[in-house]
Parts: structure tokens; C-alpha cells; sequence
């Protein structure tokens, strides 16, 4: 096994894909996100609580590859219980670390993002790693407290 | 037999990425020298546009392009070069028989039939143009051999039926359709027949004649020719039927400012500049083709992925989808319970070349009770050896998993 392979699933990707956090279907929340890429057929979706501007129990269940399933996982982990306008901040934060284009140095990280730092490496893999975090900014975005905020 | 090495030797990719294991050709098959070398020839010595030029260039240019359409004739076994139009590819042929002969034809109340492993480019235009017309789209079941169900063909088709559209192959299963049985089904019960060859025109004989089928469609990239370039057979009987596709210069015969009258078929096809350099290319390709045995090729392939099969039966919690009696060269299959795609990430990092995914047949896979699948799909420049490369790959890759 190569080593840039080795670096792409690392085991703390295995371990997420695995056994995800917060892995399950709640339909009784107050939103579902959709996440698909009609290209690969991955197909993913939140269930999000958003109780006083904070996302409460979210959630996600769905179908894909072990890189699209850990950055879900990781996402879902980050973004509970946070306030809305922090959880928009961790999604941009995320979504900037894994911009190839941007070679600044990345302002906000997480120490969980840097599992997926390999991805750089594999373009075709890109959209795997950034598919939940674009529809959860999206998401978002169209929520009047981050809205106000981003302006 | 074939002698894939020496196969291999015609095509430059291979001496430009040594070591590479191409098994995506159902995809998009490689091109050998002598394609590539033809456009390049037409561009530095031919080019010119064609039908317009009194120079000798365009002369000679138009003189090629319209030898194609003879060449085309003999190898799809058709009986007159006027029943050939080129199209960008399959999916703009198909189109084009569901655009401008069928939609006059068709209205509320009546169907078109496919089967449930049509590629989307042989099921999104008939169902397009049913929700159009109020019209029904039934869907031969696929069982789960793989195989169409050929005793139910008969009971889809009935007086309202105008179009049956089949694939001779599918591109995700490898199934090999047994389509002059399904157009003497069709043609009891009076249906036109449209096949689509895309996966078959490589190296099955297509015969049109005997085949007897009303329309056919293949794309030049499938059979080692140019991208852009694909082929419309439409039977002769039928060609007065075919309105022109897209409007413009080229196929036309007179131009008023209030009206115009437009050339018969193939050219009233061919509107603007058409794809000269390509289809003179997809000459070259049909010339390379000559060279190969056609029964020799469909051994080779099939013998390819029987032998694939097998290997891969010996890896543990692995599976192959579909079990047809008749097979090509194509499988799909799963790993343990890892998804395709990252399969094929680990098989990319050693040079092996497949795809994942739902291959343009979500309803197929979906009625398979698979979401994606890992597809390997051979041609005759593949060897066991190949083969053997990827089987320990697949081998490691689920060590490293598990």
C-alpha cells in the first residue's frame, strides 16, 4: 500500500467510516439537508434541529464513500450544538482548507480537518470530501441570523 | 487468436503511460496511431470545408467525407449509403429518432418500450418525449440473471406501441440481448425497432440488413475512432420519414425569407459545418477494425471476463452483479462491502484504469438493489495478466480494510 494512499484513508477516516457519529435517520427534526452528487450517486442527508439559533442533534444518514461518510461524520460532530453563525464560520473554514486554489495560509482550522489534508492530493476525490459541508453552508446561508452576519 | 501485446503496440497511450491497465473501455475505448495519425493528416494536408469549395481542397475534403458514408454502409452490413447520417454520438442519434420521427407519430395514449438496462441516452429521450405527448413509457423487466425477460417482450407491445428501443448490449451489466429475436417480436406486431449499438458495434456483427431493425446507433469513440463522431442507420424505407434535426447551412435547398425546402436525409441531419476531421478519422478506425476477427475479438473478451469472474470468486465477500448466459467484456462488481469508489481510488494509485458508479443506469441498478457498482470492461489489447494485477490489488485493498 502506498504511502499517499495511506495518507488519503487514514485511520481516522477508516474509524468515521466505519462507525460514524451520529449515523441515523430522524425524521422528526425541523429540517432535512439534501446532499447528492449525481455523478458518483452519493446521496446523504442531515436532519437538523435548530433550537434558538443553535443546531441541535444533527444528524445524517445515507450512502457513499468512506471519504464523503468521515468528512460527514466530522462535520456532524463539529456543527452540533454550535450557535448558527459559528457553524457557518466551521463550514467555511473546512471548505477553505480543502480550496486547492488558495495557497494563503488557512486563518481558521480545526485539528479535526487535518485528516483529510491527503485530499489535496486526489482532485476526483475533492467534491467526496465537500459534498455535506456545501449543502450545510448552503443551508445556512438561506437562514436570516448568518445571513445578516455574513453581510 | 489475438495477440494482445501486439494489439497494444498500435495505440500511443501505451507507450506514453507505461504499465497502464486499461480496463474502462466500455467508457471510451483507447485510439490506435493510425487514427490519430488520420486527423492529424486531415488537418495539415486536407483541411477544408466541405459541399461548398470549388478548390481542390474542399473538393477532395468533401470526396473523403462522403467515401465514410460507403465504408459505414459495409460494415454495419446495410444496403445503401444514403441510410448512413453522422451525429455527434449515440445519445444525439437516439435523440434524433425520437425528435423527428417519432414526436409527429406519437400521442396521447400511445407507448414506447425499452428495458429496464437502457443506458439514460436510450431512456431520457423516449420518456422526455412521452411526458410530452401524454404518452406511456413501459419498461421490460430485467431479471436477475441480467437478462431482459424475453417472453415478456411480447406482452409490452400492443397497436399503441410506436417505438421499441433496445440496447444490443448493456453497458453495465455485459449482457449480451438477443435483439433479432426481440425485432421479430416487435415486427409481428408491426413496432419500428431502434438498437442501440454502442457497447456492440466494436466487435459484434450488426448486420442491419438481415437484422432487419428500422434504426441503429453507435459512437465512433467506443470503436478506437474520434470523439464527436457517431452513426444513424436509419432503414432505407424509412428515410423520407426523417425531418431535419437542427436548422442551418448545409441542408438546405432553397432559402426564402419566408420559407425554405431542406435536403432528404442524411444531410437535412448534417446542418452547419459537420465534424469532417472525425469522421474521416472514424474511416481509419473502421479500417483498423478490418484487421481484427471479429469472433476471435468476442472470445478474447468475454474469455477476458469469464476469466476475471473466476479470480474474483476466489476473493472472499466479493460479488459480481448480473450472471447472463451471454456475456461481453464487461463486469460489474463489488468488493466486500466497500464502497466503488474508493476501490477504484486504490486501484487508480496502481495504474489500473476502471470506473464506479451507476454508469448512467440508476434505474437498473436501483431495480439490482445496488447503488454503485465497480465496472471493468475489457478490449482486445487486455491480457489475463492484466487481470491478475488487479485480482491482487482487490486482494490487498480488502486486507487493508478489514
Amino acid at each position: 500500500m502506498n504511502e499517499r494512499l495511506k495518507a488519503l484513508y487514514k485511520e481516522v477516516i477508516l474509524q468515521h467510516s466505519k462507525e460514524p457519529f451520529h449515523f441515523g435517520k430522524k425524521e422528526d427534526c425541523d429540517h432535512v439537508i439534501v446532499a447528492n452528487n449525481p455523478v458518483c450517486g452519493d446521496n446523504y442527508k442531515f436532519y437538523v434541529n435548530a433550537e434558538k439559533q443553535t443546531l441541535k442533534d444533527v444528524y445524517f444518514h445515507g450512502f457513499g464513500c468512506a471519504i464523503s461518510k468521515a468528512s460527514n461524520a466530522v462535520l456532524v460532530q463539529l456543527i452540533s450544538d454550535q450557535d448558527l453563525k459559528k457553524a457557518y464560520a466551521t463550514c467555511c473554514a473546512f471548505l477553505d482548507y480543502l480550496d486547492n486554489r488558495n495557497n494563503a495560509p488557512k486563518t481558521v482550522t480545526d485539528p479535526a480537518f487535518e485528516a483529510f489534508s491527503a485530499v489535496h492530493e486526489f482532485p476526483s476525490r475533492m467534491d467526496c470530501a465537500t459534498l455535506g459541508w456545501r449543502e450545510v453552508k448552503k443551508f445556512l446561508e438561506n437562514m436570516k441570523e448568518v445571513r445578516y452576519s455574513a453581510q | 487468436m489475438i495477440d494482445p501485446q501486439f494489439i497494444k503496440s498500435h495505440f500511443p497511450v501505451f507507450r506514453h503511460h507505461a504499465g497502464l491497465i486499461y480496463f474502462d473501455n466500455a467508457a471510451t475505448t483507447q485510439r490506435p496511431g493510425v487514427v490519430i495519425d488520420k486527423l492529424n493528416d486531415f488537418y495539415s494536408r486536407g483541411n477544408a470545408n466541405i459541399h461548398r469549395g470549388l478548390y481542390g481542397l474542399s473538393v477532395n475534403a468533401t470526396t473523403n467525407y462522403e467515401a465514410v458514408r460507403e465504408k459505414v454502409r459495409d460494415f454495419i452490413g446495410g444496403k445503401t449509403k444514403e441510410s448512413v447520417a453522422f451525429t455527434r454520438g449515440t445519445t444525439e442519434a437516439i435523440n434524433v429518432v425520437a425528435n423527428t420521427y417519432l414526436k409527429p407519430r406519437i400521442g396521447a395514449g400511445d407507448n414506447v418500450v425499452i428495458s429496464a438496462m437502457e443506458h439514460h441516452s436510450n431512456l431520457i429521450p423516449w420518456q422526455q418525449l412521452c411526458l410530452q405527448k401524454d404518452a406511456e413509457l413501459r419498461i421490460i423487466p430485467v431479471a436477475d440473471t441480467g437478462e431482459v425477460v424475453i417472453d415478456a417482450v411480447n406482452d409490452y407491445l400492443d397497436r399503441k406501441t410506436k417505438m421499441l428501443a433496445i440496447t444490443h448490449i448493456s453497458n453495465t451489466l455485459g449482457t449480451v440481448n438477443p435483439v433479432d429475436k426481440m425485432v421479430d417480436i416487435a415486427h409481428r406486431k408491426k413496432v419500428p425497432v431502434l438498437v442501440d449499438a454502442a457497447q456492440s458495434a466494436c466487435f459484434y456483427p450488426l448486420e442491419v440488413a438481415s437484422l432487419d431493425c428500422e434504426f441503429l446507433a453507435f459512437s465512433g469513440h467506443k470503436i478506437f475512432g474520434p470523439f464527436g463522431v457517431g452513426v444513424l442507420y436509419t432503414r432505407p424505407d424509412l428515410i423520407e420519414d426523417m425531418l431535419p434535426y437542427n436548422y442551418g447551412g448545409g441542408m438546405i435547398t432553397h432559402v426564402g425569407f419566408d420559407e425554405s425546402t431542406f435536403m432528404p436525409y442524411p444531410y437535412n441531419l448534417e446542418a452547419g459545418t459537420p465534424q469532417i476531421a472525425e469522421v474521416i478519422g472514424l474511416a481509419e478506425a473502421i479500417d483498423y477494425l478490418r484487421q481484427v476477427d471479429k469472433t476471435e475479438a468476442i472470445d478474447h473478451v468475454s474469455g477476458l471476463a469469464a476469466y476475471f469472474i473466476e479470480e474474483l470468486n476466489k476473493i472472499g465477500k466479493s460479488a459480481v452483479i448480473a450472471s447472463p448466459k451471454e456475456r461481453t467484456g464487461i463486469v460489474s462488481f463489488l468488493l466486500d462491502n466497500i464502497h466503488p469508489h474508493d476501490v477504484a481510488t486504490f486501484l487508480a494509485e496502481d495504474n489500473i484504469a476502471v470506473r464506479a458508479g451507476h454508469h448512467c443506469t440508476q434505474p437498473l441498478l436501483e431495480q439490482m438493489g445496488v447503488r454503485a457498482t465497480l465496472r471493468a470492461s475489457f478490449s482486445i489489447y487486455n491480457t489475463r495478466e492484466e487481470i491478475d494485477r488487479m485480482t491482487d490489488k482487490l486482494t490487498e485493498i480488502q486486507r487493508f480494510w478489514s
